[in-house]
């Protein structure tokens, strides 16, 4: 890789990035700060999406499940770009740290995406009268659960790490294809699901009064993921790095204070 | 913005709607704690055995 930082000084920064030194470091810094953030913006969130946001006109108070089934299906869904791109990356440039940040992504991606099933299946009962149906949307939902619990089942599967890493990768790349699938399956077959609530090419099909509580509970999704994805990375550093002195010093401080 | 339940025991039951509404909060609540102790239990305990490994081969040094 020292070819690499000759190349050009812009070229730094992805050197950089791939030190897992660096990370934990440098997301140390980070995270009390993300962390406040992420729970001042759900916590106000939820709050205002509970008790002060307007009742929906057809469905009473149960729609306010959305406040938390838009967010965990959305960080569903970008949670796999994340832990496709990142398996893509390590297959190319063969980076350590990526490995563990596709690794680490599985089970969050997992939680979110069963998150997402559960709160549609308590909003389904009252809605459309039931828990579960097998349409498209939901089924293929289902699918994306099975493609995280795939890669993190495959990363357990294997005697070295590289082989594991390997294998999660190209399964994380293979499954990419069902993410339009969810995305289009509201509009390509007929379902009980409700079309989408909000598009980046058109204004959203709810009131402002609605919307804005959303709005925050997704920010807040995305900040709450940002600190997992984090945290679940540094613990996966550590285990890895056990044997490299930074590690040893960091451990010894500890035992120390 | 306005407070839309006219007492706490309304806002706990949401007319018929409570049971699912507040399933749907715990559950996420629940699930997302896991999400940041899981990976912080791990954290200590890798940074625990990694001190511990170093005491023990501190030890069996001096003893030969």
């Amino acid at each position: 890789m020292n070819w690499l930082s000759n190349l050009s000084p812009s070229w730094q920064w992805f050197h950089r990035l791939g030190s897992p030194r660096w990370f934990y470091q440098t997301t140390g810094r980070w995270l009390p700060w993300l962390s406040l953030l992420a729970f001042t913006l759900l916590s106000a969130g939820l709050v205002w999406g509970l008790a002060f946001a307007p009742q929906d006109a057809k469905q009473g108070n149960s729609f306010r499940i959305i406040y938390l089934h838009v967010p965990a299906s959305f960080l569903a869904l970008a949670g796999y770009y994340i832990m496709a791109i990142a398996g893509a990356v390590g297959l190319i440039w063969k980076m350590k740290l990526s490995y563990m940040l596709m690794k680490s992504a599985a089970p969050i991606g997992a939680a979110l995406t069963f998150l997402a099933l559960f709160t549609g299946a308590v909003w389904g009962k009252p809605t459309w009268g039931t828990y579960w149906v097998w349409d498209a949307r939901v089924t293929s939902m289902l699918i994306l659960l099975f493609l995280y619990l795939g890669v993190l089942a495959l990363q357990y599967a294997f005697h070295s790490n590289d082989a594991g890493n390997k294998a999660s990768a190209i399964l994380a790349l293979v499954g990419t294809v069902n993410i339009p699938i969810i995305y289009k399956s509201v509009d390509w077959w007929y379902t009980l699901h409700q079309p989408a609530t909000i598009k980046f090419t058109s204004a959203p099909s709810m009131h402002p009064d609605m919307f804005q509580p959303l709005l925050v509970m997704i920010l807040g999704f995305y900040c709450f993921y940002t600190v997992a994805l984090f945290l679940f990375t540094r613990a996966e550093i550590l285990c890895r790095e056990r044997k490299s002195v930074w590690v040893k010093e960091l451990a010894m401080a500890r035992e120390q204070s | 913005m306005t407070f839309q339940f006219e007492s706490l025991q309304q806002l706990l039951t949401m007319d018929g709607h409570g049971f699912y509404v507040w399933t749907a909060v715990l559950v996420s609540m629940a699930v997302m704690l896991w999400l940041i102790v899981s990976p912080l239990l791990d954290s200590r305990r890798a940074l625990k055995d990694v001190a511990r490994d170093i005491a023990r081969t501190a030890n069996s040094k001096e003893e030969t």
